[in-house]
């Protein structure tokens, strides 16, 4: 069986003149169906079905739009509120790129020097802390995550008072450091920047400790592991401390 | 006109990295393909410019170091093109390995600021991967 139509389906002298006279055979058949009205209504409404889809297809692109927007105004309306209650002059700045490279973990800002910004000025979110910034130009400005290893802000936990360093890990997991193996540390614990170091404010919430450890080299800190705050995939609009 | 078409795809598509995100870590590189295909189409010393201009072309759009990929690129694509003439770069597979080598210099490169680590070298691998197949169809695409 498999055999024959394997047979039948092959493109064969014999075949293709069979199928030619089939094909000029029914072509008058399926014109004059054309003016039979049943079918002159199901082209009808063939069309209007069509319409329908397309006008159904750009309402749903403007809904989609307006989700959009609506979207937009609220995350705005939550920035401008975060910006307003800081004691800082900040400056809003949109996120218009990534990083181009794999092995670093930065963003790109719509400000650079001709709004004031500067190497190493905290940028940050309502969510929490960002990074700090690392290049400008005069129109944009690079931001080095705190997801990178190369960016370290000096922490403190919430509760216990205990003070470490943050900084970034191969993954999206934030590490705390140096912080003392005596001291009594419980998951969900809050972490917030401690303002030393001179870069980052105090105060401004990290993330919360996720599992802690002890330090298997020195045997002498503890080592945390802490969930940011901040979803770094995710970034849309940020404010920079600029004073 | 085909170094000018390269260095227009190479300015869209270090555009286009930026812009994308990562997905489980990893982040597609497009740049690797035109260090291959520079390397495997020009003279050496246009090869070699094409790939510095590339490498720094990302290190502008990244947080690190400007010039240590673009070194890295032109390091490769001077050793690609050094095997240039015993390579044939119709075969499928040569594009994709010479994505990767240019691939794998970027991510030395890098190492070399960053560091080592175990998780660092398997993302090496899986980046070097993607780079080579993406290699491919930017060959087809500049060539035809």
């Amino acid at each position: 069986m498999a055999g024959w139509i394997i047979f039948i389906g092959q493109p064969t002298t014999v075949a293709t003149k069979l199928r030619m006279i089939f094909v000029q055979l029914s072509t008058p058949f399926v014109k004059l169906g054309d003016y039979i009205p049943v079918v002159q209504s199901r082209r009808e409404l063939d069309h209007q079905n069509r319409e329908l889809r397309s006008s159904n297809d750009l309402l749903r692109q403007q809904l989609r739009a307006f989700d959009a927007t609506v979207v937009e105004n609220l995350q705005l309306n939550r920035l401008l509120a975060f910006k307003t209650r800081q004691p800082y002059r900040t400056l809003g700045a949109r996120v218009i790129g990534r990083d181009s490279s794999n092995w670093y973990k930065s963003i790109q800002i719509d400000r650079g020097m001709n709004d004031g910004l500067r190497n190493d000025l905290a940028v940050l979110n309502a969510d929490g802390l960002i990074g700090k910034i690392t290049g400008v130009t005069t129109g944009e400005a690079r931001v080095l995550l705190l997801t990178d290893p190369a960016c370290k802000a000096s922490a403190l936990l919430q509760d216990s008072r205990e003070p470490g360093i943050v900084t970034g890990t191969d993954g999206a997991k934030l590490q705390m450091t140096y912080v003392s193996r005596h001291a009594k540390i419980r998951a969900g614990e809050p972490v917030l920047s401690s303002g030393l170091g001179g870069i980052f404010p105090k105060g401004i919430f990290i993330g919360t400790v996720s599992k802690v450890r002890l330090d298997s080299q020195t045997g002498m800190f503890q080592n945390l592991e802490i969930q940011p705050a901040v979803d770094y995939r995710r970034l849309e609009e940020v404010v920079v401390i600029v004073e | 006109m085909n170094a000018l078409l390269v260095i227009v795809l190479m300015l869209v598509l270090a555009g286009v990295q930026a812009k994308l995100p990562a997905a489980a870590g990893l982040r597609l590189e497009f740049l690797p393909a035109i260090v291959a295909y520079s390397a495997l189409t020009f003279q050496r010393g246009r090869a070699v410019l094409l790939a510095f201009a590339a490498g720094c072309l990302q290190d502008a759009l990244s947080a690190g170091p400007f010039g240590v990929t673009g070194f890295a690129y032109a390091i490769a694509a001077l050793v690609i093109a050094g095997l240039g003439t015993a390579l044939d770069r119709n075969l499928p597979f040569i594009p994709l390995l010479a994505g990767s080598v240019a691939s794998m210099a970027g991510a030395i490169g890098a190492f070399c600021i960053i560091g080592v680590t175990g998780v660092a070298v398997l993302k090496l691998i899986g980046v070097a991967l993607i780079a080579g197949v993406i290699t491919i169809p930017v060959f087809l695409v500049v060539d035809a």
